[in-house]
């Protein structure tokens, strides 16, 4: 269990250098330059010469290697260079912005297990009846739905007719319901499938019958025997969500004007910020990995099969 | 359905703008299909080492998030269609190699291929006549059904303003430019929006269709009904 812990911890690094050298390559190969930027961003043209010794004295005139081995060093040190546009610290915009992201993920994923779990049970055990029906029509019309075009007809719905929130912005809990509810909305029809899929695969299996012959209540077999075990799939699928929710937050944060990571990110596409584009791709990477890892460590938790057949 | 902000036709726009938005899902699922199924099969064939690292290639490209991959990849080419194209290529491939793979595994041992190779089939004969008829079915059910998750993507990164460019008609991008007038045009979202969403629920349909055609297991089922 342990040896299986950190060999898992170890696989990572192979994977966080690989984005760490993509990461880099991304600026290194870009037509845009620092010092252009940084001048033309002061609004002074200065002559060549002046630009050709700043560079020499930041050393972007260096090899890739050796580029690539000081922005390595600072980004450990916490240090993700300056922003373009900004012309503030990137680490620093990053902490501003990272709870912002964070809240709004948290609060998707909190109305999406609130949603989609009862339902998703509800959908399975009563199997064909028409709140199944119902259920499934449901998740088939919120898988369909872009995320983005429901945002809009909720801001449209709740900001422009019935003025009852906020259209656009960040902050307060007014202003995080329109787009963690169109996150939820997606995400929720998606695990709502997915759990009433992997109940229905449990509900089949033997030991329910056992439990039912044994005198114990059709509910109470449910509740502690079919969920938990119908759980251990959807703990999988968080893990591989997680991109997508992020992805998906991306979007519904541009569309709200939400002061997140994403948002941020996709405003330095238009002004090749590269700094702060770097530092998107590097926490991204590192939510990804991270959060796989917690899902293979909990797996171990959760499934004494796999940690039983380890053993052997 | 009304015109847009500049007295352009919505309909035409929508009509126009599913060629450009169709098009480009079918040429991102075509070549992620293409080098997804030659490295799956070759993988699953080869086995030992060689399976190994493509399969650590694989895991690499499935571990990065689309969105991610394609800001950063736009950010150095510039935005535009075809940049956002090869971004999803490069991270699309990843799936489809995963299935082929492990479908080529599970028919690498079963006897007709045995007797396939005893016959003297070898490498690319091999895989044309005796593994690809077998895999293809499921490939296209699993290619129908990721239509609808491709174009919600492409939907997505070009409402962002990271794919197609202005003037030319394409459905995520027509969201978004009619994000601007949601308090006295909602219509310019809401077609738009619809229209994206029953293409989806048509491949999605499509794709269920085509599995309980040829997937062996559920007919079984149903013929016991």
């Amino acid at each position: 269990m342990k040896s299986y812990i950190i060999k898992r911890i170890l696989y990572l690094f192979p994977i966080l250098f690989l984005i760490s050298i993509l990461a880099f390559a991304m600026s290194y190969y870009s037509p845009s330059d620092p010092v252009r930027a940084k001048y033309s961003r002061m609004g002074v043209s200065v002559d060549e010469t002046v630009i050709e010794k700043e560079r020499e004295s930041l050393g972007l005139n260096d090899s890739f290697f050796v580029r690539y081995g000081r922005w390595l060093k600072g980004v450990l040190h916490g240090d993700l260079g300056e922003s373009y546009t900004y012309g503030s610290d990137v680490t620093k915009e990053f902490a501003r912005r990272i709870p912002r992201t964070m809240q709004l993920a948290g609060a998707s994923m909190l109305l999406m297990i609130i949603i989609s779990f009862p339902f998703g049970i509800l959908s399975a055990v009563y199997q064909n009846k028409w709140i199944d029906y119902l259920l499934r029509f449901y998740s088939f019309v919120g898988i369909s739905m872009p995320s983005f075009w429901v945002g809009t007809l909720l801001m449209y719905l709740f900001g422009v007719k019935l003025k009852v929130l906020p259209v656009v912005g960040s902050g307060d809990l007014k202003h995080l319901i329109l787009p963690s509810l169109s996150l939820a909305f997606w995400l929720s029809s998606l695990y709502i499938r997915r759990l009433r899929g992997s109940m229905l695969e449990e509900l089949n299996q033997d030991y329910v019958k056992g439990c039912v012959s044994r005198g114990v209540s059709v509910r109470r077999a449910i509740l502690c025997h079919v969920v938990p075990n119908s759980l251990i799939s959807i703990v999988t699928m968080l893990g591989m969500s997680i991109g997508n929710l992020f992805g998906g937050a991306t979007i519904v944060e541009t569309i709200f004007e939400w002061n997140g990571v994403g948002k941020m990110a996709v405003d330095a596409v238009s002004y090749r910020d590269y700094p702060v584009i770097q530092g998107y791709v590097l926490w991204m990477a590192f939510i990804y990995v991270l959060v796989n890892l917690l899902v293979d460590i909990s797996y171990q938790f959760l499934d004494p099969r796999i940690r039983l057949g380890e053993k052997k | 359905m009304g015109t847009d902000q500049i007295g352009r036709c919505i309909l035409s726009r929508l009509i126009y703008g599913g060629r450009t938005s169709l098009l480009i899902v079918f040429v991102v699922i075509f070549f992620s299909l293409l080098i997804g199924v030659g490295v799956g099969v070759t993988a699953g064939l080869c086995g030992g080492i060689t399976d190994m690292l493509l399969s650590r290639l694989i895991d690499l490209a499935m571990a990065v998030p689309a969105t991610v991959f394609t800001i950063a990849l736009v950010s150095v080419l510039g935005s535009g269609l075809g940049h956002t194209a090869l971004a999803l290529i490069i991270i699309g491939w990843g799936e489809y190699a995963r299935i082929s793979r492990s479908l080529v595994l599970s028919l690498k041992n079963s006897f007709y291929i045995e007797e396939a190779k005893l016959g003297g089939a070898r490498g690319f004969t091999l895989v044309r006549y005796y593994i690809l008829p077998n895999i293809v079915p499921y490939l296209l059910v699993v290619v129908t059904q990721d239509v609808g998750a491709k174009l919600l993507t492409m939907a997505g990164l070009s409402l962002l303003g990271l794919s197609s460019q202005p003037p030319t008609p394409e459905w995520g991008f027509m969201l978004s430019e009619g994000r601007r007038y949601i308090q006295t045009a909602p219509w310019l979202i809401f077609y738009p929006g619809l229209i994206i969403m029953l293409h989806v629920m048509i491949f999605g349909l499509l794709g269920d269709c085509l599995r309980d055609i040829f997937d062996p297991r559920e007919q079984v089922t149903k013929r016991r009904k």
